[in-house]
């Protein structure tokens, strides 16, 4: 690679880093809080100074999901407290959930009550009928409910929400941060710890949660790059896998979201990157020869890293494997087997044990450190399997229904977006984020992976054969898999398709292609923009532009 | 080159004149075995008559047996299938239900053109000036005087224009470089669309308006080979009586303005234009009185518009406004071609599929054995892909010398056509493909010119199996229609 190289990199770096941080996330949310507990002591009372018809109560809910409150009204007729029929349920943590308490009479007082043993409150804003704020006079005696205010937004949408599975993720970064009980167990902690790392430098708030998965999102990009170059030594083609991921949809929505399934697939991608470059070196000139091992401890750090964010790093292990035993098969059919040639392979054989088992396993079990301090007692391997176990259970457990649940060949078919979030405004316009594919690198991604293994059966193609194990390795899995699954489980092999549809253009020849392809590409990206950024549109757009089949729910 | 002889036209209009008299003497219209079998009995003599070819050009036999075969076909639809079944918009046999037997019975009865313009009555007077002729004339050798016969008896001019159509092809064909087996293909596809001999069979004027729009096609090509005068009084009485049975036959206008200014600007570099310029102003002078007057008309009396048509509402349960335009128009509802051959108005939305359904069943289900509509969908779709090769083709090859350039702008303009008005009107009945019928016409052509010069062995294979299956199916279906 050369200056022009590292320039590439870097415009195109920067210029995605500007793409995805625009308006990611608010970088203020009600951080301050107050936790209630279910005794009457420790009920809130609010005096309103006059009467007051209160309509709506937007609450900021702490760390903890699923919170009960029963409101009373104070009915100066009567001289007595009137309980609302209904306990409040209160569900998304980390979000301003909205309740009506609305009694039809105005009153002075209102008490609030926890149901729970313990509810967090960051910030409470009351509305009249009219949407108008109303603050109570005695909003001194609970500080932390009512002075950050000015926070509340007119309209909840994603930028100041969390969505989807950051009410999982994101809270227990949090709850890592804060020595709370754990309440997301049900992946290995690596990706929760680096999700972490940005509320530690941000706070607890959109941006703060979602830092993390950005700038992996953004650090992508030129891996990718430095694959496609590692692939064909073509700065053109390089460009092109770079930017057309950069266009990819589900690459540019979750780089924007609080969960873990880009942090795994920045590791995937790392892994075959480095096994790649050791399969090269292995086969290429037997100078240097101590590159092959540097390869294979990234490979190695790489998996274990994987593998501490999500077990379907598992999957990308045995895709490894799977090369591994090829290239060694291969070598024993075509090489010269001299002395210094079998101890080198005996010594290779040592250091992937250390690579693949050991390093992942030290770093599977590091991952698991800040669970000691809550399982005191217990040793952090007891604590690890038990982990394990629970994991193996809840995953084979899950399925129940979801209407945005799709299975393995949906998601090839690009069959079913998932639905992240929606806000609707009164001037018929809309904010709505889906995670599914870009429909042309996926569709013609069918058609590429078929030329690919063509390219293999037919023309012996290395390349093909290493992509081709790649994909299947990440999606083969998935036909085994019975729970409810959404289509981010396939993003991984998106990323693949891009380098098979980089080579299947290269092995066409025809200039033109690439560029048609990147333009309708880079067209498709824009055209989806708001469906995957949340910009807020007119309604008629994103049903008429975007919804393309009855599957494809935006609106 | 010939030009194709009027009489062909009027030895057709006698000969269905004549079976429709003869079936109704015999009294068996409307029955079906016995007319299924004389429809059997025919395809079976022009098979015969084929076969006999004895040393004759192979490919110009199949070319007339096809023809001959597609007219048996429309015919013995017709005279077995009442005005009533599969109608649209007919509405009672009175004249005040405002439907298309309305507007023949006020014509026949009371002598004069509807009085308002409501509900069908809006529509251009020539089909049912003409079917009204007819009607009178047939029923009165008949000695008939019920309203059903005097409405059912204007299919003949429905008849008449469909059959019409397969005599236009050997021109067209001629005049857009077709050759070959090339215009079997043709023949094929055009005379064996079942969209066009249930149009046949209809007293409404969708087969008219197809007929017009082929001869604005084939005239149009005529003149710009030979501008002469014949050519435009044709091209203007064509266009007159084409605007006279329906407004949307000006959709044709526009490849005709487009070779007009072609035209013009070649006589402005090389001399002549003003006595092109004279044609132009006596085809504007022909056309326009004659097509527009009954516009005017209802403009003056109504204040109906130009392009009025009759207005649904969005509570309408054909209303499909509210479907993503994306789903209506540019994906293809696969779920749908798989779960039915046919169309459910009531809930389908999407126009490629519902113009594949409806080109070969129209809006209407049938009791024939399932696998016939299947295959005959199947290869249905199977000779869209070859339009849609044929169009491709011969852009990308730069065919565009030649008629290429005309059959492939007039189709998209066809296609546009659809879309705009599905847009326009986004009720499901705006899908139906009998007002896009004159689509096949350039379709088959291109097929038959892809066959042709295509050059690759698999794909002439392809299109010569497609065809063939899409001819049988097509028979068996109408053969076993009820």
């Amino acid at each position: 690679m050369n200056g022009k190289n590292y320039l590439s990199i870097i415009i195109l770096t920067l210029f995605y880093a500007f793409l995805l941080f625009y308006r990611i996330g608010c970088p203020d949310a009600p951080e301050s809080f107050l936790k209630l507990t279910a005794s009457e002591q420790n009920a809130i009372q609010l005096d309103f100074g006059k009467n007051v018809r209160i309509s709506e109560m937007e609450v900021y809910l702490g760390y903890q999901s699923n919170r009960t409150f029963s409101v009373w009204f104070y009915e100066e007729n009567g001289e007595s407290w009137m309980k609302l029929q209904e306990e409040q349920k209160i569900k998304s943590p980390f979000c301003w959930n909205s309740t009506c308490i609305d009694i039809g009479k105005a009153s002075r007082y209102l008490y609030l009550a926890s149901c729970d043993e313990e509810a967090q409150i960051h910030e409470i804003v009351f509305l009249d009928e009219k949407g108008n704020r109303i603050l109570p006079v005695n909003v001194g005696e609970y500080p932390m409910l009512f002075d950050e205010q000015e926070l509340y937004p007119e309209y909840a949408t994603y930028y100041y929400n969390s969505m989807f599975d950051e009410i999982y993720h994101g809270r227990t970064a949090y709850e890592l941060i804060h020595d709370l009980p754990l309440y997301e167990i049900s992946h290995p902690p690596l990706g929760k710890l680096m999700i972490s790392l940005g509320i530690r430098f941000f706070g607890m708030t959109p941006f703060g949660w979602r830092f993390s998965s950005a700038v992996m999102g953004i650090l992508l990009v030129p891996v990718i790059y430095c694959f496609a170059w590692k692939l064909w030594h073509d700065s053109r083609v390089a460009l092109f896998c770079s930017i057309l991921h950069c266009t990819e949809f589900m690459h540019f929505t979750l780089s924007r979201i609080a969960t873990i399934d880009i942090h795994i697939a920045f590791f995937v991608i790392q892994m075959f990157l480095f096994m790649y470059c050791f399969l090269g070196q292995w086969f290429g000139t037997k100078e240097n020869r101590k590159k092959e091992f540097v390869w294979l401890l990234l490979c190695g750090v790489s998996t274990g890293c994987a593998i501490a964010t999500k077990w379907t790093g598992f999957y990308a292990a045995a895709g490894l494997a799977v090369l591994l035993f090829m290239a060694l098969a291969y070598r024993l059919k075509t090489g010269k087997w001299n002395k210094t040639e079998r101890s080198h392979c005996v010594f290779l054989a040592a250091v992937c044990l250390v690579c693949f088992i050991v390093i992942p396993f030290a770093i599977y079990m590091g991952s698991y450190l800040p669970y000691l301090s809550r399982n005191s007692g217990k040793g952090l391997l007891t604590i690890v399997i038990e982990n394990a176990q629970f994991m193996l259970d809840y995953h084979r457990a899950v399925k129940t229904a979801h209407p945005f649940e799709s299975l393995w060949y949906e998601w090839v078919i690009d069959r079913r977006p998932l639905w992240d979030s929606v806000t609707r405004f009164a001037d018929g316009t809309i904010s709505s984020i889906s995670t599914f594919g870009n429909p042309l690198i996926l569709w013609s991604g069918i058609a590429a992976v078929i030329y690919n293994i063509y390219l293999f059966f037919l023309k012996k193609e290395k390349r093909a054969l290493f992509l081709s194990v790649a994909y299947f390795s990440m999606l083969i899995p998935w036909l085994f898999v019975h729970r409810t699954v959404f289509i981010y489980q396939y993003f991984i092999c998106t990323i693949f398709l891009i380098l098979i549809i980089g080579n299947a253009l290269v092995h066409r020849r025809k200039k033109y292609e690439m560029s048609f392809f990147l333009c309708l590409s880079v067209l498709l990206f824009l055209m989806f923009y708001p469906q995957l950024s949340g910009m807020q549109v007119p309604v008629d757009y994103t049903r008429h532009l975007l919804q393309w089949f009855p599957t494809w729910k935006f609106v | 080159m010939k030009k194709y002889p009027v009489f062909r036209f009027i030895n057709l209009f006698f000969s269905i004149l004549f079976c429709y008299l003869a079936v109704r003497l015999l009294g068996i219209d409307g029955n079906t075995k016995y007319i299924h079998l004389m429809m059997v009995v025919l395809l079976g003599g022009i098979g015969v008559w084929f076969c006999l070819k004895d040393g004759e050009d192979g490919v110009e036999r199949a070319f007339q047996a096809f023809v001959a075969a597609g007219m048996v076909l429309h015919i013995g639809y017709m005279l077995s299938t009442g005005c009533m079944i599969r109608s649209h918009d007919l509405g009672d046999f009175t004249i005040s239900s405002g439907g298309h037997a309305s507007y023949l019975l006020t014509l026949i009865w009371q002598g004069q053109l509807p009085q308002t313009n409501e509900i069908q009555f809006y529509q251009q007077p020539f089909f049912y000036l003409a079917g009204s002729v007819v009607s009178v004339v047939v029923n009165h050798i008949l000695h008939c005087e019920e309203a059903f016969y005097l409405v059912d008896a204007a299919k003949i001019i429905s008849c008449f224009a469909s059959c019409a159509v397969l005599l236009c092809l050997k021109p067209l064909c001629g005049i857009c470089g077709v050759k070959g087996r090339g215009r079997v293909i043709a023949a094929a596809m055009t005379a064996f669309l079942p969209a066009s001999y249930l149009a046949g069979g209809r007293g409404n004027c969708d087969a008219l308006v197809y007929f017009f729009m082929t001869v604005l096609f084939l005239q149009t090509l005529r003149f710009r080979e030979k501008p002469d005068w014949n050519n435009i009084l044709l091209l203007a009485l064509a266009y007159g009586l084409a605007m006279m049975t329906k407004i949307s036959c000006g959709l044709m206008a526009l490849f005709t303005t487009v070779i007009f200014l072609y035209e013009f600007g070649k006589r402005i570099r090389h001399g002549g234009w003003l006595l092109l310029g004279l044609k132009y102003l006596t085809f504007a002078l022909i056309s326009f009185p004659l097509g527009l007057w009954y516009s005017m008309r209802n403009y003056f009396r109504f204040a109906q518009s130009l392009t009025y048509v009759l207005q649904l509402t969005s509570d309408s349960p054909l209303y499909r406004g509210e479907v993503p335009l994306v789903q209506r128009f540019f994906t293809l509802d696969t779920a749908n071609l798989l779960k039915t051959p046919y169309v459910n108005i009531g809930s389908d939305y999407n126009l490629p599929v519902y113009l594949l359904k409806s080109a070969l069943f129209g809006e209407f289900y049938y009791s024939v054995p399932v696998m016939v509509p299947v295959l005959l969908l199947l290869c249905g779709m199977g000779l869209s892909v070859v339009t849609v090769v044929a169009v491709y083709d011969g852009i990308r090859k730069k065919k565009m010398a030649g008629a290429w350039k005309y059959m492939i702008g007039v189709f998209c303009l066809s296609l546009l056509a659809a879309f705009y008005f599905y847009w326009r009107e986004p009720y499901s009945c705006s899908m139906d493909y009998r007002y896009s019928i004159f689509m096949i016409v350039p379709a088959g052509m291109m097929a038959g010119r892809l066959y042709e010069e295509g050059g690759n062995v698999v794909m002439k294979k392809s299109i010569s199996c497609l065809t063939a299956g899409f001819v049988l199916c097509s028979v068996l279906f109408c053969l076993m229609v009820r």
